[in-house]
This record gives structure tokens, sequence and C-alpha cells, in this order.
């Protein structure tokens, strides 16, 4: 039940953090499309950072965080192993020394998702 | 006084005879034996086991054959032939083990010194198991601990990790499941499937080595020490305390932190804006690498150019490259060298190496940092003839205090600078604890001098 309650909540208030003249900028369709996508893929890298971590960080916890993965406890093996496996899930080359840092919460790794795929 | 009281045998026996050739990991350390003389005893590990528990010496004995059955890495033996060396897997054999019994000192105690001695007489490689036992019992006769010597081509701080962990489980009796990946298995995926990893490591490192700097220190030269080459040592609970702290507000490993100040700190001497080190990194990210017994220990580059702003800036840059050569550490080392020794390639002869297993000093003492420096004591910790590195910084494993210790070569930076350096680090970071240092007012600190 968990995850459409919260898919509900998250469509509820993006509107309202949204700056107003967005959804003219974007194409028509996609705002229909993209958030059930997007909760879709942020739970599943969810899932995998919690893998990563040998189930240390639960799946929740880092869902709800909005701070960075190394803020909420990710190691460097952990965050290693978490590229190797976002690698072979999506099917994308991740690239560390392309101005890194900025994958470094569940938000930036969707959008880098989002953007390579 | 320890005293031998007798000799055991101690049989073995696995599934897979096999030769192959080398994994990227024992390939590099077989490189760096070449270097050292045959017989020097400079890669082996002396380690200690200790034995929990009222144990006869039969279960220690049975519990160190079946950590011979269940990892083939420990019955390998390593040989150099036309076609290169290779690794040859032994079925069946056994280990000689001495028992020693320890009077007036425990066990463990007199464990370690018996190690030290096994480690001192280099490995046969082509004729030797890769490690050396004795049984350390008490005056009653019981055993206490387990010393021994380890090959760094069978094994690295991450194997001896998981062998202490299944140690413990075999001496209670406790089951385990047998390890699916062996160095064989390993070799076998790095000629296959891994190439294309191996490839993509190599791609980062010539594309790292174009930033890195020509040289580090330059023209920079002046009269060595004889033995050239000196480690000076530091133990600073202040730094434990103010790396944890900094990690923390700056979301960073404490490795990054040190790696940041160290890089900045190299930056403010030598003049240079791009600080290139190499680290030894333990390539064990991978899943099937993380439980396999063996060495997997390789170089990786680490290039940071030093960004504008403050010390935090440096550290979240730092960060960032550091994952980079942690990356790409996994590659064929000869393929490797051959890039490296491209003409026109930039001298690398600056290391890092963080051996902690912890990510901080979890029974560091509590206080400011400012207020636990006049604990900090530096001291000298050997002096050699001839080393591969001009400046090779590196952690202690203790876990109440930060240990660091440096090595330089004496005709690029004195022993009186490498202390320097050291104590810097220190108060760099504890600086930054009460305000971000801004890294164009580094000078200001007047923290270096002596470095110059």
């Amino acid at each position: 039940m968990r995850p459409l309650e919260e898919l509900r909540v998250s469509q509820a208030e993006e509107p309202r953090l949204r700056p107003v003249e967005e959804p003219r900028v974007r194409p028509v369709e996609e705002p229909r499309v993209r958030p059930v996508e997007e909760s879709r893929v942020r739970r599943r890298v969810a899932e995998l950072v919690s893998r990563s971590t040998d189930g240390e960080l639960e799946v929740e916890e880092i869902m709800a965080a909005d701070c960075s993965l190394t803020a909420l406890g990710v190691g460097s093996l952990a965050f290693l192993r978490l590229i190797d496996a976002l690698e072979e899930e999506y099917g994308v080359q991740i690239d560390l020394a392309a101005p890194a840092g900025a994958l470094d919460s569940l938000d930036e790794i969707v959008a880098h998702l989002g953007a390579t795929r | 006084m320890i005293t031998e009281v007798g000799g055991e045998s101690v049989e073995f026996t696995g599934e897979r005879v096999a030769g192959a050739p080398l994994t990227w990991g024992q390939q590099s350390i077989w490189h760096s034996t070449r270097w050292l003389e045959d017989g020097d005893p400079y890669f082996n590990l002396p380690w200690v086991l200790p034995v929990h528990g009222r144990r006869d010496l039969k279960t220690v004995l049975s519990a160190l054959g079946a950590l011979l059955d269940r990892h083939e890495s420990l019955r390998t033996t390593w040989e150099d032939t036309p076609r290169g060396p290779v690794q040859q897997v032994t079925g069946h054999g056994e280990l000689r083990v001495e028992v020693v019994e320890a009077a007036e000192v425990k066990p463990r105690q007199a464990a370690a010194t018996v190690a030290a001695e096994l480690a001192a007489t280099g490995f046969d490689y082509a004729r030797e198991l890769p490690l050396r036992c004795s049984v350390v019992c008490d005056s009653a006769g019981r055993p206490g601990a387990l010393a021994l010597a380890l090959t760094h081509f069978a094994v690295d701080g991450w194997a001896l990790d998981l062998l202490a962990a299944e140690w413990r489980a075999l001496l209670t009796g406790r089951p385990l499941p047998a390890p699916l990946w062996h160095p064989l298995d390993q070799a076998a995926f790095e000629q296959g499937e891994g190439a294309a990893r191996g490839a993509r490591s190599l791609r980062y490192w010539r594309e790292a080595m174009d930033r890195a700097p020509a040289t580090l220190f330059g023209e920079r030269k002046q009269e060595p020490e004889r033995p050239r080459f000196v480690k000076v040592g530091m133990e600073s609970a202040a730094l434990a305390a103010a790396a944890e702290i900094l990690a923390a507000r700056w979301a960073v490993s404490t490795t990054s932190v040190l790696v940041a100040a160290t890089a900045v700190l190299l930056g403010e001497m030598t003049g240079q804006r791009d600080i290139a080190l190499q680290f030894i990194v333990g390539n064990r990210h991978d899943p099937r690498m993380r439980a396999m017994v063996g060495t997997a220990v390789q170089d990786g580059l680490f290039v940071l150019a030093i960004p504008d702003g403050h010390v935090a800036d440096a550290a979240r840059a730092a960060h960032a490259s550091a994952m980079a050569a942690y990356r790409h550490a996994h590659y064929d080392p000869a393929e490797q060298r051959a890039l490296r020794d491209e003409p026109g390639r930039p001298d690398l002869s600056a290391y890092f190496n963080d051996v902690r297993s912890f990510p901080g000093w979890p029974n560091r003492p509590r206080g400011h940092p400012a207020e636990l420096t006049g604990r900090t004591r530096t001291f000298d910790a050997g002096a050699w003839d001839e080393v591969d590195a001009s400046f090779f910084l590196s952690t202690g494993p203790a876990t109440d205090t930060c240990q660091l210790y440096l090595l330089t070569d004496t005709a690029r930076l004195s022993r009186a600078a490498a202390e320097a350096m050291l104590r810097a680090i220190e108060t760099l970071l504890v600086t930054s604890v009460t305000r971000d240092v801004p890294l164009a007012g580094i000078g200001e600190l007047g923290i270096y001098e002596e470095t110059r």
C-alpha cells in the first residue's frame, strides 16, 4: 500500500514546488508520464542503494532523506557498488571522472539516469 | 620465554588442481617483488589469530586445516615460466606447524614475536606454501593464539579480515558456506569479460595522467640524508577528532578529508595547482571479489585540480576525484606500466594509502580537537636506502588516534619538512573545525614554513 500512497503525495505536492511557467516549457505529454516513471525509478534506485549498504540503510529511509548519500552514511565502497549496480541495471556508463559529486543524492542519480537514457 | 614443544602437520585437501596466469592483483605484487632481491621478506605479512575460549590443540589444527581446504589461495604456488608467471593450486598436501609454549607472557603477545620471526625470511614462492604457522600455547599447554606469516601473493588486508571472521566460526564448529570465487576464477574473469573493465580503467589513467603535473617537486633538489629515505610518524587524537567532524560537516569520508589536506599542502609547498597521488586501492567493491581470499590491491590514480574557495571545497573535489581513482584501479598491470612508460608521461612517485578498515576512530578521546593537540607526538619510523617513491603518506590502523606516516625522499623533502608537513595537516584541519580556511590564505597560517 505504501508505494501508492507515496506516489499520490509526491504528485500532489509537486505543482506547488514547481515554478509557474514550467509547464509551458515542457512538452505537453511529458508531465503525465514522467512523475510515475520517475517515482518508479526513484524507488528502484533506493533499493539498489539499500542493497549496496547490505541493508544497513532501509529503502524508506533513503527515499525520505533530503541529504546526500554520503551524509546518509553510504561509504565509499557502498557507493562504488551502487555505481556498478546502476550501470548493470540501466545499461548506462557512469563516468565518475566527469564533474562528479553531482551523483551523491537519489534525485541527482534519477536525473542522471533520465538524461543518459 | 618462548620454547618449542613439538611439531604437528596439518593435512589439507581441495577439489580443484589447476594452473592459470596470475590475476591482475597477483601480477601487481609479482612486479613489485621483481624490484626486490630474491628472498627479500618485504612482502611478507606477519599476523596473529587469537584462540578464544578453551580449545584443545586438535580443534585448533582442524580449524587451520579447514582454512586451507576452503581457500585455494592458501595452497597456491607461483612460478615464472617462459610464457610468464603462473599460479598453481595444489589439491592435497600438508603444512608443518610448530607448537611453542610461552612462559611469563600471554600467548597472544608471544605470538606477535613468533609471527615476526616467521615473516623475517622470504618465501620460495615456487616451492613453499604461502603461509607459515605456529600454535602458541600457555604454560599449561593450552592454545592461546596462532602465529602466522603469509605472503602478499596469497592475501591482502581485506583477505586477512575475511580469514579472521571465518577463524572464529571454525573454532566453534559453526558451519560456513563454501567460498564461490577464487583467484583462478578471477584470473579467468580478467582474461574474459572483465577485460573491458580493465580497458576502461586504463582509459581513465590515460586521461588522468594528462591532468597530472610533469613532476611534483619540480627542480627541487637538496643534499639527501643517509639512508636517503626516511619515514616520520605522528599520532594525533586532535587530527582524528577534526577529521571526523569535518567529514560529517562536508559529507565526505575521513579519508577524503586527509587526502584533501595532503593535496592542498603539497600544492602550497610546491606551487602546483594540480596534485597527483597514487592510491593503494583494495579493489573489493565487486561482489565476487568481496568474498575472495587472495590479493586484489592495485594502484589507483588520484588527480586533484585544487579549486578556488575554501578547504571544504577542496575536500568535496577530493572526494569526487578519490571515487574516480578507486573505481579505475582494476586493470592489467603490464598494460598500465606500458602506459606509464610512454614518453612525456608524468612522474607519479607520490602515494597515499589509508590502511584503516573502520571509517573513523571509534575509540578516540572526546573533546574539542583544539584541546587535544597537546597530546600529539611525532617520531622517527625508519630509514631505507632505496624506495620506489618520493612521497608516501599512509595512515596506521589505530582506532584511538590518527596515526599518520610520511616517508620521503630526503633529496626532495627533508626529514624536518616531512615532520612539518604532518603537523601542518593537523593544524589545517583543526583550524578548519572552527573556521572555514580560504585556500588562498593557507600561507597566512604559517604552518609549513619549514617545508620550504
